[in-house]
C-alpha cells in the first residue's frame, strides 16, 4: 500500500460519506427553499463541527433550517431566544436543593446548552456575560458550574442568529467572540419564484417534517472519512498567505486591505478555513481539498475575522469585499509560469 | 495513454523555460543588435571600416540569447510548483497536488483527467515576443551593414574644392608664364590638375585635395628651383659687374646665361637679345677677344631684365616671396656697372694687394 492509499480515504468511503451528506443537503433544501448555498454552507459547518452565526431578517426560515438540520442528523435540538434579562445560568444549567430520602441536596439542573444542536436566537441581545457563558461553551464544548464540569453531548453545535436590523438595545460580539464561529453566514431574502412555491406548497408556512437522514454511526462515519481527507502543502500554503494577507501590515497585502483593514484574520481564521474545506471537499466527492473548496468556504469563514476601520464604514466596504480581494490577490502557487 | 504527473510536469517546465527564454531574449536580443549595428554603421561612416570588418561588430549580440537562457532558467518553476500551476488550470481540485505529494493511488485516474485538461491550457510560446524586437534590429542592423555610404561623409562642400582647385590651377598659370619648362614636366602637371579635377566632379574631396596638394607642392619645387637659380644667376651677374678681368667677367655672365636657361628664366628674354647675346658670345668664343666693357654691361643687363621680369611674375603668382624680391631689386648690384671698365692682367683684384 502506498503512502498516498495509507492516507487518502478510498472512493468508496468518499462516496457513501458524501451520499449520506447529500441526503442531508436534499432535506435542508427542501426545508429551505431556494437557498442552496446558504444549506450547503450550513452543512459545511456542521460536518466541520463548527458553529455558524446566521444573519438576517427575521421570518427568512433560520429557526426551521436549523430544527430540520438537527431532524435530520437525528440529534437533540434546543432553541433559546436571547433576551437582555437572560442569565448565564438559563443557558448553561444550574444547581438546585432537592429533598431526597429526607436530605436536601444541591443537584445541577442542565440547561439548554446540554443538546446536540443549539439555536441561540438573536444572540446579540442577551448581555455580554450571557453571550460569554455561551460562547465559553462552545470553545470547550463543556460546562463548569460551582467548579463542576460538565461535559456537553458530541456532536455540539451552535447555530446562532442575530438580526441586522433593529440594533437598539443589542450587544453587538465582540471580535474575540466573532472569531469563535466557523462561519458567519448571511441569510439572503428570497426570490419571487421561491416565495410562490413556499405559498403553494407550504400550507401556513409550515415546513415538511423530517426522519433522520442518517443514523449516529453514519455521522461518525462521515465524520471519520472527513478526518481522513487530504489538505496538501500546496493548498495550506494558499491558506497561509490569504490569511497572511489579510493583515494590512503582510508583504501580501492588498491596496484594499492596507486602506480599511484594521487588523486580519487570526491563525484560528486559518483553521478554519481549513476545516470547511475539508468538508466541502467531501460534499464534492472528493478525498483532498482543492483551491476551489479553498475559495468556496474562504468568505464565510474570514470576513466576519476581519477588524475594519471607520473608512470601510464609511465607503460600505465589507469584509466579504475585502475577502475577495485578498482571494483575487494572492495566487495559488507563489512560483509564476 | 494516459499523461502521468511527472511527464506533465516536465512539459509545464520546459514550456516555461521557453516562454521565459522568448520573453527575455527578444528585447535583449533586439536591443543589442541594435546597439551594435549602430557603432557598426559609426564605425563604416567614420573610420572607413568595409562591411565584412563592421560585420564582426554584430558578433557580441549573440552572448544574449545566451545570457537571457541563463535568466530564464532561473524562472523555471520548480516540480511543485509545476504540478500547482496544473491544478489551478484543470480544476483546482486538488487531485494533482496530492498526487505529487503522497504519490500514485486510487485517484490517479482522476488525476489524469485533471491533468489533460491542465495540459490543454498550457501557456503559448510568444514567438512574437522574440519575433516583434529582433526583426527590427535584424532590419536596422542589414541597413546598417549594407547601406551605400558616401566615402566621407564630412567634408567640404564642392564650392570649397573648386576654388582649391582654381586657386592652384592659378599657380600653374603663373608657372607656366614665368618659366620654360620642360614638355615632360609640363604634361606632367596638366595631367596632376586634370586628375584633382576629376576627383573633385567625382565628389572624392579627399582625394582632390590629396593631388592638388601634390601638385602645388610640385609647383612651388619648381618655383623654388628656379629662384635658387635666380640667385645663382645673379651672382654670377655681380661677379661679371665687378671682375676685373674682362675675361673672367664675359665667363661669369656665359654661366649666368647657361643657369638661367636651365633654370627657365631665359624665356623672358626678348628674341633679339637672346640671339644677340649667343651671337656676342660665339663670336668671342670664336677670335679669342673678350667683349667689351660697354658690351658686356649691355648683355648683362639684357639678362638682368630677362630674370627680373620671370621673378616678378613668379611673385605675382604668389610662387616666390614678393619681399625677398623687392629687397633683392632695392640691392641694385648692377646698376653701377661701370660702361668704361677696363683692365688688364695686373689690375688689382679686389680684396687683394
Amino acid at each position: 500500500m502506498t503512502t498516498a492509499e495509507a492516507t487518502l480515504p478510498s472512493p468508496a468511503e468518499v462516496a457513501k460519506a458524501r451520499e449520506s451528506a447529500g441526503a442531508i443537503l436534499d432535506g435542508l433544501n427542501r426545508t429551505l427553499l431556494g437557498q442552496e448555498e446558504l444549506t450547503r454552507r450550513v452543512l459545511v459547518g456542521c460536518l466541520a463541527r463548527g458553529h455558524v452565526l446566521l444573519e438576517g431578517l427575521p421570518g427568512l426560515g433560520k429557526t426551521e433550517l436549523v430544527k430540520g438540520l438537527a431532524a435530520l442528523l437525528g440529534l437533540s435540538f434546543r432553541r433559546l431566544q436571547f433576551t437582555p434579562d437572560l442569565m448565564p445560568g438559563d443557558i448553561t444549567g444550574a444547581h438546585v436543593l432537592e429533598q431526597t430520602d429526607g436530605r436536601r441536596n444541591f443537584v445541577f439542573r442542565p440547561g439548554p446548552v446540554f443538546t446536540n444542536v443549539l439555536l441561540a436566537d438573536e444572540i446579540n441581545r442577551a448581555s455580554p456575560k450571557t453571550q460569554s457563558a455561551l460562547l465559553e461553551a462552545m470553545a470547550e464544548r463543556r460546562v463548569t458550574v460551582l467548579g463542576e464540569t460538565h461535559p456537553l453531548p458530541s456532536p455540539f453545535f451552535v447555530l446562532a442568529t442575530q438580526n441586522p436590523i433593529e440594533l437598539e438595545g443589542t450587544y453587538p460580539l465582540p471580535e474575540a467572540q466573532l472569531d469563535r464561529f466557523l462561519f458567519k453566514v448571511e441569510v439572503p431574502a428570497v426570490s419571487s419564484s421561491t416565495l410562490e412555491q413556499i405559498l403553494t406548497t407550504r400550507r401556513a408556512g409550515r415546513a415538511p417534517e423530517h426522519r433522520p437522514a442518517i443514523d449516529a454511526a453514519g455521522l461518525d462515519a462521515i465524520f471519520a472519512t472527513l478526518e481522513r481527507v487530504h489538505l496538501s502543502r500546496a493548498v495550506a500554503g494558499w491558506i497561509s498567505r490569504i490569511v497572511e494577507g489579510t493583515h494590512p501590515t503582510s508583504a501580501h497585502a492588498s491596496a484594499k486591505v492596507k486602506a480599511y483593514v484594521k487588523h486580519g484574520a487570526s491563525p484560528r481564521g486559518a483553521i478554519a478555513i481549513a476545516e470547511a474545506a475539508r468538508a466541502q471537499a467531501l460534499l464534492s466527492g472528493k478525498p483532498t481539498v482543492g483551491f476551489d473548496d479553498v475559495r468556496a468556504v474562504a468568505t464565510p469563514a474570514l470576513a466576519h475575522r476581519l477588524v475594519l476601520d471607520y473608512r470601510a464604514r464609511l465607503e460600505g466596504v465589507r469584509g466579504s469585499d475585502i475577502v475577495q480581494d485578498v482571494l483575487a490577490a494572492i495566487p495559488e502557487s507563489p512560483e509564476r509560469v | 495513454m494516459a499523461v502521468t504527473l511527472k511527464t506533465a510536469v516536465s512539459k509545464l517546465r520546459r514550456r516555461a523555460l521557453a516562454r521565459a527564454w522568448l520573453r527575455h531574449s527578444g528585447p535583449w536580443l533586439g536591443w543589442t543588435l541594435t546597439g551594435a549595428a549602430t557603432v557598426a554603421l559609426a564605425a563604416r561612416a567614420l573610420a572607413d571600416w568595409e562591411r565584412a570588418e563592421a560585420a564582426w561588430l554584430l558578433a557580441p549580440a549573440l552572448a544574449a540569447p545566451v545570457l537571457a537562457f541563463v535568466f530564464a532558467r532561473r524562472e523555471v518553476p520548480s516540480a511543485h510548483g509545476a504540478a500547482t500551476w496544473l491544478d489551478v488550470h484543470a480544476d483546482a481540485s486538488g487531485f494533482v497536488v496530492t498526487e505529487d505529494e503522497l504519490g500514485q493511488s486510487s485517484w490517479t485516474p482522476r488525476t489524469e483527467e485533471a491533468l489533460e485538461r491542465a495540459l490543454a491550457a498550457l501557456p503559448k510560446p510568444q514567438c512574437r515576443a522574440l519575433l516583434a524586437p529582433l526583426s527590427l534590429a535584424v532590419a536596422f542592423a542589414s541597413l546598417a551593414l549594407w547601406i551605400e555610404l558616401p566615402e566621407r561623409v564630412i567634408g567640404p562642400p564642392p564650392a570649397v574644392s573648386s576654388a582649391a582647385i582654381a586657386r592652384v590651377e592659378e599657380k600653374l598659370d603663373a608657372l607656366e608664364e614665368a618659366l620654360a619648362l620642360e614638355p615632360e614636366l609640363e604634361a606632367e602637371l596638366e595631367q596632376r590638375l586634370e586628375a584633382a579635377r576629376a576627383d573633385s566632379e567625382a565628389g572624392n574631396p579627399e582625394s582632390t585635395y590629396e593631388a592638388l596638394d601634390q601638385l602645388e607642392g610640385r609647383i612651388e619645387e619648381e618655383a623654388q628651383r628656379a629662384e635658387q637659380a635666380a640667385q645663382q644667376a645673379l651672382a654670377e651677374l655681380e661677379r661679371a659687374a665687378s671682375d676685373p678681368s674682362l675675361a673672367k667677367a664675359q665667363e661669369a655672365l656665359k654661366s649666368a646665361r647657361e643657369t638661367l636657361e636651365a633654370a627657365g628664366l631665359s624665356k623672358e628674354l626678348s628674341p633679339d637679345a637672346e640671339r644677340a647675346l649667343k651671337e656676342a658670345l660665339a663670336e668671342a668664343a670664336q677670335s679669342g677677344e673678350p667683349l667689351s666693357s660697354a658690351e658686356l654691361a649691355k648683355l648683362a643687363r639684357e639678362l638682368k631684365g630677362g630674370l627680373d621680369a620671370g621673378l616678378a611674375k613668379l611673385a605675382n603668382g604668389r610662387l616666390i616671396d614678393p619681399k625677398k624680391l623687392a629687397k633683392r631689386a632695392a640691392s641694385g648690384s648692377l646698376d653701377e656697372f661701370d660702361d668704361t671698365h677696363e683692365c688688364d692682367e695686373e689690375c688689382k683684384q679686389p680684396g687683394g694687394t
